[in-house]
């Protein structure tokens, strides 16, 4: 006597063998959309924002009771640091200005380095423990291409990894699977950025690779080198906390929190 | 929540109900999450197949059920997880995952139990 009807197990063995199929065409080097994926990507899209907006929602308004003493401390040390930066900003726009006539009197082309960019919403999330991706509601509609790299205004995000017409997945930085080459500016060391699940929590990701005679130490800022062909150079990804020597003897690791709060990530960019 | 329902809903269905149902959960977490469509859609089909065999052959249907079948497969689902990431990316350790696996699974059973307690009573008040 079997312990499964006939249908359960015939449905099983369809399943089963269709799913495996779709698993090794998953895993082929990453492409625009097919039409199938594309067309659930743009029915879900706005079902995936509406239930990313209540769940953020209620998160919201239940860290507004458990958290008001840390708001408010909070709150008084961005006061703090909003009149240092104030007075850094005025520091800067008169290093600006100097700058500009000084090489206006040595008729140098100003040249700045501008990203064409599209701006993007959030619409949803990863929901387990072991991945940190994100959906956006911007497509090849949007000269959106795979690889493009996301940034916002405060660091580095990731890159495009599926898209369709009106949405993207973007793998961030914090993903275990993502690897970033990054650059210490100081010092002139570089390393990869990977994320890693056992230090996830937060804004941290590790930097490993980093050579052992290197000067590297708290404080510092990392940002991408520009190397494997996805990141620009120059793009900022966050500062050393913590540094430690590896058990291989011939490297260091360091810890990076990230300047991008990814907890808290509703708007981004896209590099086009 | 998805994982919730998808663990929860097998207790009040048939066989091929439920294997129906986990598949379209998996699915529908594969679309909206994953990278490799079919992993989620084949380890929730299956668990669900097991949580609706075992919840019409070996267990009573109650709330404390629930919660240790929630929790239980939560786990199982998660280190499967984390195993094809340490056996096919070498990313991260098991041992390290442990404690988010448990904190996940807790919160899951916790809503699981509570959501199959409410519908009970219901189903009591609706006389199904």
């Amino acid at each position: 006597m079997h312990i499964f009807t006939k249908k359960t197990r015939l449905f099983l063995i369809i399943i089963t063998i269709v799913m495996i199929i779709s698993m090794a065409l998953s895993t082929l080097p990453y492409k625009k959309a097919n039409v199938i994926e594309d067309t659930f990507g743009i029915i879900l899209s706005p079902f995936q924002a509406i239930t990313d907006w209540a769940v953020k929602s209620t998160e919201s308004f239940f860290s507004n009771f458990i958290s008001t003493k840390d708001i408010q401390k909070r709150n008084k040390e961005l006061k703090e640091e909003v009149n240092a930066l104030n007075a850094d900003l005025r520091e800067l726009s008169n290093l600006k200005n100097e700058n500009q006539n000084l090489k206006n009197l040595l008729e140098l082309k100003n040249v700045d380095k501008k990203y064409d960019m599209v701006s993007a919403q959030v619409i949803s999330r990863s929901w387990n423990n072991w991945e940190s991706t994100l959906t956006i509601n911007v497509g090849t509609n949007d000269g959106i291409k795979l690889n493009s790299t996301v940034v916002t205004d405060s660091g580095l995000v990731g890159y495009v990894y599926d898209v369709g017409t009106t949405w993207s997945k973007v793998m961030t930085i914090k993903d275990p699977l993502s690897s970033v080459s990054a650059l210490v500016p100081r010092t002139g060391d570089d390393g990869i950025i990977q994320g890693d699940y056992n230090i996830s929590k937060g804004q941290f990701c590790k930097m490993s690779f980093i050579d052992k005679e290197s000067g590297i130490s708290v404080g510092d800022l990392i940002e991408t080198l520009g190397t494997g062909g996805i990141y620009p150079e120059g793009l900022y990804i966050g500062k050393v906390v913590e540094v430690n020597s590896v058990s291989d003897g011939v490297s260091k690791e360091a810890i990076i929190e990230t300047g991008v709060d990814f907890t808290d990530l509703d708007f981004v960019l896209v590099i086009k | 929540m998805i994982l919730v329902v998808a663990f929860t809903f097998p207790f009040f269905l048939q066989q091929f109900d439920a294997v129906v149902f986990g598949f379209v959960c998996g699915l529908l977490l594969d679309l909206l999450t994953g990278r490799i469509i079919g992993v989620n859609a084949i380890l929730i089909t299956y668990i669900a197949l097991f949580v609706s065999f075992i919840s019409k052959k070996y267990i009573y249907n109650t709330t404390i059920n629930v919660f240790i079948v929630t929790f239980v497969m939560t786990i199982l689902y998660q280190f499967i997880y984390v195993f094809l990431y340490y056996l096919i990316w070498k990313k991260g350790t098991i041992i390290g995952a442990v404690p988010k696996m448990l904190l996940e699974a807790l919160y899951n059973s916790m809503i699981a139990s509570l959501g199959y307690y409410i519908i009970q009573k219901r189903r009591k008040k609706l006389k199904l």
